[in-house]
């Protein structure tokens, strides 16, 4: 599993870097980590989820850069494995986007996509 | 609320835009500070902030607004620089320095035209009507820009004086005070026909509108 | 674009509910919101229609019914079932037209204007229009699953402070924090220059079921500035209708049509109309007459509006600044700019054609739903909206005159002051009337409050001097304060809302809602769960058909008629929990299949690699 996870890893590309390390220093939490997971449901079969979380649980793959953390259920890893994350601002909306080789077909609301 | 009043009568519009009192402000400037101090105070872009904070934002955009549109219009700045110059046209309950009254062949004239305006809304021409109110434009055009010439020596004048009385002393101005009160004269004499013309302007579009509606 | 993911945190609470725009339309309504930085409409009507019609019918057991159902029940009771209020909002008694074929019935007596209708009193323009917001409210409740409190409102900007003033306190009614009443076209640029990224000069042209705006506006980036406005509040596509319908009931010879005739006229009036945007000729049949209408027809019984439309447009050009080559684009807005005709009437004037590029029926609820996010205050905003008054405001001066303090296209918040002086040797009081509106003689304005400054101490004629205030916030609403300044007796005004209902009766009815609102719990509950055993079935079935191989027999069966079960008790069962309990059952049935469904993709993703080397 380690070795796989050395091969493939959710990159944190500098806009997500950036943005996450405000976040957890805003929240007074610099040793938290971003949960990222694939879900059943959502408009095209499967989505992404996001939120806060203390420690890794259970076999949770962690990514790291400089103290930031993404923490990844194996399962939701084999969707993830290459994926980058990024953060983006337009003039009406910010928020992450996961760039994901794996995935086919994006879906309009961005939270699911097919394999 | 009296503070706040007091203020916003000393502040001359042209001070919170930043510049100096003239009759030919760069518009695109002015309107580049209009959006940029209205980004800073509009009770829209302080929504997240408290009670008092958001009331002083209101009345400082209120004001702000006021400030705007009568620097923007030509002929509302005109009347404002008069006033600044010491004549204010609106200011019914204080008597002005001269006798405030355009010449005779003027008011015929305008007399004359008022005529042939209601004779066409009674007729309902709306094409004279409209050759009216060219004419009335033209016209106040001719009174503004003459208004404008003589404000513009009024200011120069103003400036003059204060810069050779920096500090309110007791030194003489060379240029002779009769001159600037001829010319703020001048100048009110010609906004006082501008209004002549507003006013006729403004029945010649109500008359339009009763046509069409 | 696709939407972005936004970071969830477990120890929060979940994120407040959205503030809603609402496009309140004479003849459809709308609600859309931002989530995740996009507007949208939500379903707010039957066949997942984004659409409600904007019809209140009140049945005879006191029931009220909104919408597409309400629409339909129009026909069997045309008297119980209001359509196009908004005409009617902030009109006085005096001020009704009772149109040829209109068949509202005016409640009797002397009070607000009102409507009789079955089942219980009379109901005000205002009332009706708080069903029509409650019902979108609800709607928006059960779309998103989260309860709304805030809304920004869109108005005509032709609307006057009466019309205003009505709009505000129907959303109060409706349980509604009225952020902001937001100008139609306005919320239309906003929507539209967000999402274009354009710059420069547009024209809003703005029609639509019962009003006609054209709005100039300059949009910067970070600004959008209202240049001018004008319009008419009483100009739209339910004009148009009326005009067919009176000219087919003259073509015909039809005296004196009942209720049910006017009704199913202006139905195949509209319907015509809409059907020569999309043909060039259509046969009408109503009861025995019959008639063939070419485009030529329509466009010479819809003529005389041009005249009005084309003032409206010039003037606001005019009081703008602008001469129509420096308008960049017309953006159209409104269901009556789909007709050819008004298409033509655009290029007319403003020597191009107009464009829509984001649906014109929707815009307006989108914008509205942007300001709404906008001045919730979470976050600093992107884009400041500078708008202004349709209307110069001013007072009634000797004689009948009016004296305008405020002149129209005043950007907001705005404010004027003027001072006045007695007349009379020694008078003691003054009488102050508000008015609003372009003409000469205070009688033709529409008045907006009339009141009496007492305690003018005793002086000579023209010595006294009373100073009248008048001060416009960001929603265009009025408020006046007047002070003699002598003695610094001041007076505050009250705007009295024209639409005849006071403070007190609208306390009251905010009040009795309140009690209501229990009911209107559980129904609201009930129709969440409903949408959501719906989701869950519809989710169900297209699974089984797109993994029937990972189904068994036995399997499949069990599920059909577990699924056929909650098919059951959504027709039947009234009780919000029970149904809950059904999903959960046959989520939990569906559990097992999920997984293997998932693991089914995964195993194509890692292409023969199998979960258990995990």
């Amino acid at each position: 599993m380690a070795e796989m996870a050395t091969e493939k890893t959710v990159h944190i590309t500098d806009s997500a870097f950036g943005r996450l390390q405000k976040l957890l220093a805003e929240r007074q939490t610099p040793s938290a980590g971003l949960k990222i997971s694939v879900r059943g449901g959502g408009c095209s079969g499967l989505s992404y989820g996001m939120e806060w979380a203390d420690a890794p649980e259970g076999d949770d793959l962690v990514f790291e850069r400089s103290g930031v953390r993404i923490f990844v259920d194996p399962k939701s890893y084999l969707y993830l494995a290459g994926s980058e994350l990024v953060y983006v601002e337009t003039l009406t909306a910010a928020g992450f986007r996961l760039n994901n080789p794996n995935a086919k077909a994006n879906c309009g609301c961005g939270k699911s996509f097919s394999c | 609320m009296d503070a706040v009043k007091a203020s916003a009568a000393s502040t001359s519009f042209f001070e919170l835009f930043h510049i100096e009192p003239s009759v030919d402000p760069e518009l695109p400037l002015l309107e580049a500070t209009y959006y940029e101090l209205s980004l800073k105070l509009h009770p829209d872009c302080n929504t997240g902030a408290d009670l008092k904070t958001r009331l002083h934002a209101l009345e400082q955009t209120t004001q702000l607004n006021e400030a705007y549109a009568t620097l923007l219009s030509p002929e509302r700045r005109a009347f404002y620089l008069l006033k600044i110059c010491g004549v204010d046209l609106d200011d019914k309950h204080s008597a002005l320095p001269f006798t405030a009254q355009p010449p005779p062949a003027f008011l015929s004239y305008v007399l004359e035209l008022r005529e042939e305006l209601h004779k066409a809304f009674s007729q309902r021409q709306a094409d004279t009507l409209q050759n009216l109110e060219r004419l009335a434009k033209e016209a106040l055009q001719k009174e503004l820009e003459e208004a404008c010439r003589h404000l513009r020596s009024c200011l120069l004048h103003r400036a003059e004086l204060s810069r050779l009385q920096p500090q309110g002393g007791e030194a003489k101005a060379s240029p002779s005070p009769a001159t600037g009160a001829k010319e703020l004269q001048q100048a009110a004499a010609h906004l006082l026909c501008v209004r002549y013309w507003q006013r006729f302007l403004k029945d010649a579009e109500l008359f339009q509108e009763e046509l069409f509606s | 674009m696709s939407g972005l993911l936004q970071i969830r945190d477990p120890q929060k609470p979940l994120p407040p509910a959205p503030a809603i725009g609402v496009d309140l339309g004479t003849t459809h309504s709308l609600v859309a919101v931002v989530t995740q930085g996009k507007p949208s409409c939500l379903v707010v009507d039957e066949d997942n229609s984004q659409v409600l019609p904007s019809v209140v019918h009140y049945s005879a057991n006191g029931s009220v019914v909104v919408g597409k159902y309400a629409k339909q029940l129009a026909f069997q009771f045309p008297e119980d079932t209001l359509a196009s209020v908004k005409r009617f909002m902030g009109k006085s008694r005096s001020e009704f037209e009772a149109k040829r074929l209109a068949s509202y019935r005016l409640a009797p007596g002397e009070g607000p204007l009102a409507f009789q209708v079955s089942g219980g009193p009379a109901v005000t323009p205002l009332e009706v229009s708080a069903e029509i917001l409650r019902a979108l409210k609800q709607r928006a409740h059960a779309a998103l699953s989260s309860k709304i409190t805030q809304a920004v409102i869109s108005v005509p900007a032709y609307f006057d402070n009466a019309q205003r003033q009505a709009t505000q306190d129907a959303g109060r009614l409706a349980g509604l924090e009225v952020l902001r009443l937001i100008n139609e076209p306005t919320a239309a640029a906003l929507a539209y220059g967000l999402q274009s990224k354009k710059q420069g000069c547009f024209a809003v042209f703005d029609l639509g079921g019962g009003t006609f705006d054209i709005s100039i506006l300059k949009l910067t980036e970070g600004i959008f500035e209202v240049k001018a406005t004008a319009g008419d509040s009483a100009l739209g596509g339910d004009d148009f209708d009326l005009s067919i319908a009176c000219a087919l009931l003259e073509k015909w010879n039809i005296e004196n049509p009942t209720p049910l005739q006017r009704q199913a006229l202006l139905s195949a009036a509209r319907q015509l109309k809409e059907q020569l945007s999309q043909e060039t000729s259509v046969d009408i049949c109503f009861e025995e007459h019959s008639a063939t209408v070419v485009r030529d027809d329509l466009k010479q019984w819809i003529e005389p509006f041009f005249k009005r439309i084309n003032f409206a447009c010039k003037r606001a050009l005019k009081d703008a600044g602008l001469a129509e080559g420096e308008i960049q684009e017309v953006v159209l807005v409104g269901g009556s700019t789909r007709m050819p005709e008004v298409q033509h009437w655009v290029e007319k004037i403003f020597g191009k054609p107009g464009l829509w590029e984001v649906d014109p029926e929707k815009v307006v609820a989108l914008g509205a739903a942007i300001q709404a996010h906008l001045l919730c205050g979470t976050h600093d905003a992107e884009v400041l909206l500078l708008d202004v008054i349709p209307l110069s405001l001013g007072l009634e001066t000797m004689g009948g005159m009016t004296e305008k303090l405020l002149p129209r296209n005043s950007t907001i918040p705005a404010r004027a002051t003027q001072t006045f002086t007695t007349f009379k040797d020694g008078q003691s009081g003054m009488e102050i009337h508000v008015v609003q509106g372009e003409r000469e003689s205070a009688k033709d304005c529409r008045s907006l409050a009339k009141f009496h400054l007492k305690g003018i101490p005793p002086m000579a004629a023209g010595l006294a001097r009373v100073e009248v205030r008048f001060a416009v916030d960001a929603n265009g609403l009025l408020s006046v304060e007047a002070q003699e300044l002598g003695t610094g007796i001041q007076q505050e005004v009250a705007i009295q809302p024209s639409h005849g209902l006071s403070e007190e009766t609208i306390e009251r009815m905010i009040k009795a809602s309140i009690v209501h609102a229990q009911e209107d719990i559980f129904s609201r509950l009930l129709i969440e769960q409903q949408i959501e055993a719906r989701r869950v079935l519809a989710e169900l079935h297209k699974q089984m058909k797109a993994h029937a191989d990972l189904l068994s027999a036995e399997e499949a069966t069990s599920l059909w008629e577990a699924s056929k079960q909650l098919e059951a008790l959504l027709e039947t069962t009234q009780e919000a929990a029970k149904l809950r309990q059904a999903v959960l059952a046959l989520d939990n049935q569906a559990k097992g299949f999920v997984e293997r469904i998932m693991n089914h993709s995964i195993q194509s993703v890692l292409q023969g690699h199998s979960m258990t080397e995990f």
